[in-house]
């Protein structure tokens, strides 16, 4: 994808909103137990138990919890802490409490996970005065209404805002006034920009690069010699400016997400650890085809497709297995994507093993669909529109309204498990960066 | 077992022989070539279980025998001897022994696996059709590269072949390209024949290239006898035979998807189109492959530019009245048509961006060849 202006400067009369919750999973369980306030609390599972930390409520993470760790080793942390399984349906209720909160604030709300959310303020001083007003008004009609914390930051881009809603944690609100933008982020360590992971970080730091002035003071040519395009991108990054930041004010909302965190995106993947090692081919193959799906739906909203699809098999023992095969002609459909996976498993699996994890991963991604096929084109265009009209649905009424009909046993033991508490599976999507850079969220 | 024969001979035999014999050693006799004295001759036969190859070569036998050798070490040591006369020996053979081979002031021995352990070749059952040798080969090397090699795709990794009494036709494709190749209905005054009703079978792209071969060494008006068992085609090429085993399953009904209203037309020569090709094919994507035609009035541009290595543009006079339109290709899959057509006028044939493009050389006899190429949205 090709960035249609290098660096654009920001756009002074954006105003954007990025509004974290504050330990959402652990908020939500102290409404329904008060008793929970101010201690360690740990979502995610028993501490014997296999998975991730899905949230940790801060007096936990005084010991090093954080989200993400495995649940032994965070008991091994904090052996003192209150471990609570996930319940999902509490928090997608939670959720969608605060997205309705939200849509009161500005109709251009995009809800990034369920507990982070983009609100594009523009254009609303005289319904709500400065950016910084409207920030408390919303910060505090969440607290009022929705009984929750969060921390909110302000600025004229998403990717300032993102960062300074970071630095305001716990519940606070942060607003980085027009101009700021490089002032506010020099001191950082490059690391709080979204996207620069431990690899990119160590990269950087042997360019001498530990805080974002750092990125400034290397200046855009060198660190386009050294990272290529990518290096320039870190550099408008570190200005506060992103890519195509000046189309913003007429563009549609969403596409500058798309520009800010999937440009550039070399691989696109999701998995999932079973709550119990599982052997049933029934429910492991319904799992692929779910997790297809999902890697599929992700390429679309993209514009992307892939080339190559790797699956990852990981054993009860640990053991893992990753398998690519290479495409005769990309793709993004549902159809490609779950086929080449579940030839991958079929050949690769042994049936007396039982697996923990499976994971589906596109990657050769190109915005070019490229060769044609002969013999299956119009089938092809028929699923491009079919599955267009499915992305159209799941949008308006969630991911899991439109299902491949081989997905449906695993999204149906997903719920039933989780109805009865039974230990849930972990699933994490993540999007594969140039320099190995990654970052994973429970979604 | 005891015979001896002439150097050349058994040469050009083992060489014939040696695109069958299994290199990998996961089954050792596999390695191995049958050879069998009797009368005036010694059999050889090869196979990996997929093909086999059976010939002869003349022999001057003073005790019959079996047994299997080494099918690599004997090419390689025949063809360093330096005597025209070889003499053969096996102590043994019922167990396979070991063969004593005498040249000249060489001499060597191999140890032998019992000829029991050999997979046994079917026998050629009743004649079904004779294929005239030279039609043959150009219908197969005109299509083979055609053929997917995408495990997946199991019913294209063969070419169908369609015998009716009066025609035959060969088609391949790996679903980015179609090759299709039809006889002139004067085949049947060259010896074609035998056919009554329609024969559709899939011959699988190894015995193709065997085909090759043996099509290569055999006269262009020698008739191929085509047999078919349940299992297997049966190829009779001179005293030589070709066994393979059919692929099973449907070839797709390529006919629905033959290009119609092409009405963009363009006719070039084939070499100064070939030569194009080529240098912008220099500068194309490594990866993807991708060049584009652009058709103007007079004029088709072919331009080429890979991220770093630079760009490249040909513009070939040609004449062209119609609208102007632009189109990707895999120049490989260009590439690979025109090594295969024969020289002279190529006609090429567009619709719109998105559709398939079709290639037909004018100046071909005796057939007609149509290439099918889709797209690439670049």
């Amino acid at each position: 994808m090709e960035a249609k202006s290098p660096i654009s400067p920001a756009n002074h009369h954006a105003v954007i909103l990025h509004v974290d919750m504050d330990a959402f999973f652990v908020s939500v369980e102290e409404l329904y137990d008060p008793s929970l306030r101010g201690k360690p609390v740990i979502v995610g599972g028993k501490p014997n138990q296999r998975g991730v930390v899905a949230a940790a409520s801060y007096a936990a993470r005084r010991f090093g919890v954080h989200s993400a760790m495995p649940l032994t080793q965070a008991a091994r942390l904090c052996p003192q802490a209150i471990f609570l399984p996930g319940r999902r349906e509490r928090y997608s209720a939670a959720s969608q409490q605060i997205e309705e909160i939200f849509q009161k604030f500005s109709p251009r709300v995009e809800m990034v996970s369920v507990d982070e959310a983009y609100l594009n303020l523009t254009g609303s001083e005289r319904l709500f005065g400065s950016p910084l007003r409207a920030a408390h008004l919303l910060h505090d009609e969440v607290a009022r209404d929705a009984r929750l914390p969060c921390s909110i930051g302000v600025s004229t881009t998403r990717l300032v805002s993102k960062i300074a809603s970071d630095q305001a944690k716990p519940n606070g609100v942060l607003w980085i006034m027009p101009g700021t933008e490089a002032a506010f982020l020099a001191p950082l360590p490059v690391g709080k920009i979204p996207g620069v992971g431990k690899v990119t970080e160590k990269e950087l730091r042997k360019l001498g690069v530990h805080r974002v002035g750092d990125l400034a003071r290397l200046g855009r040519d060198a660190l386009e010699s050294k990272l290529g395009r990518y290096g320039a991108a870190l550099f408008a990054k570190a200005q506060g400016n992103q890519e195509r930041e000046g189309v913003l004010a007429g563009a549609e909302w969403g596409e500058e997400w798309e520009a800010e965190d999937h440009d550039r995106a070399k691989s696109i993947g999701h998995e999932e650890t079973f709550g119990e090692d599982l052997a049933d081919p029934v429910l492991l193959e319904a799992t692929l085809a779910d997790l297809s799906q999902r890697v599929a739906a992700r390429l679309r909203q993209q514009g992307l497709y892939a080339r190559t699809i790797t699956l990852k098999l990981r054993y009860a023992s640990f053991q893992t297995l990753t398998r690519a095969q290479t495409l005769a002609e990309p793709t993004n459909l549902d159809g490609g994507i779950l086929d080449a996976a579940r030839r991958l498993f079929r050949r690769n699996w042994n049936r007396k093993r039982k697996v923990r994890l499976l994971g589906v991963q596109a990657s050769g991604l190109s915005d070019r669909a490229g060769q044609a096929n002969l013999l299956t084109a119009s089938a092809d265009q028929k699923w491009g529109r079919a599955m267009a009209a499915a992305d159209r649905l799941r949008s308006r009424y969630g991911f899991a309204s439109v299902q491949l009909a081989t997905a449906l046993p695993a999204t149906e033991t997903a719920q039933q498990s989780e109805a009865a508490s039974r230990k849930p599976s972990t699933r994490k999507q993540s999007t594969q960066k140039p320099l190995s850079r990654n970052y994973a969220h429970e979604d | 077992m005891e015979f001896s024969l002439q150097r050349v001979d058994l040469l050009k035999e083992l060489n014939l022989t040696q695109g069958v014999v299994e290199r990998k050693t996961t089954i050792p006799i596999l390695s191995n070539i049958l050879l069998e004295a009797s009368g005036d001759s010694l059999r050889i036969t090869a196979t990996d279980l997929e093909l086999g190859i059976r010939s002869s070569c003349p022999a001057k036998v003073k005790k019959g025998g079996a047994t299997t050798v080494a099918a690599k070490k004997m090419l390689d040591y025949v063809r360093q001897l330096e005597h025209a006369e070889i003499k053969f020996k096996v102590v043994d053979s019922a167990s396979g022994g070991s063969l004593q081979l005498n040249c000249g002031n060489s001499h060597v021995r191999m140890p032998g696996i019992a000829k029991d352990n050999f997979p046994v070749l079917p026998d050629f059952p009743a004649k079904l059709a004779v294929l005239p040798s030279g039609m043959l080969l150009q219908m197969v090397s005109r299509t083979i590269f055609a053929v997917s090699s995408e495990e997946s795709r199991y019913t294209l990794n063969g070419a169908l072949l369609l015998l009716k009494p009066e025609t035959m036709t060969m088609v391949a494709t790996d679903g980015h390209r179609l090759a299709h190749v039809e006889s002139d209905p004067s085949l049947v005054k060259k010896g074609y024949g035998g056919v009554s009703g329609e024969v559709r079978i899939l011959v699988p792209r190894k015995a193709m290239a065997e085909l090759v071969r043996l099509l290569g060494e055999s006269k262009e008006n020698a008739g191929i006898e085509f047999g078919k068992d349940d299992n297997h085609l049966f190829f009779k090429v001179g005293g030589r035979l070709l066994v393979c085993r059919m692929l099973s399953g449907q070839f797709p009904n390529y006919e629905a998807v033959l290009p119609k209203g092409n009405d963009k037309k363009v006719v070039l020569d084939r070499d100064m189109l070939t030569a194009a090709v080529r240098r912008v094919s220099l500068f194309s994507d490594e990866r993807t492959h991708s060049i584009r035609c652009h058709l103007n009035k007079d004029e088709l541009k072919i331009v080429s530019s890979g991220s770093d290595v630079g760009e490249s543009e040909e513009s070939l006079p040609v004449n062209y009245e119609g609208g102007a339109l632009e189109v990707g290709f895999n120049w490989q899959y260009l590439l690979d048509f025109l090594a295969a057509s024969g020289g002279g006028e190529i006609s090429m044939e567009f619709k719109d961006e998105q559709s398939a493009g079709q290639l037909r050389p004018l100046a071909e006899e005796n057939l007609r060849y149509l290439y099918v190429i889709m797209p690439m949205r670049i």
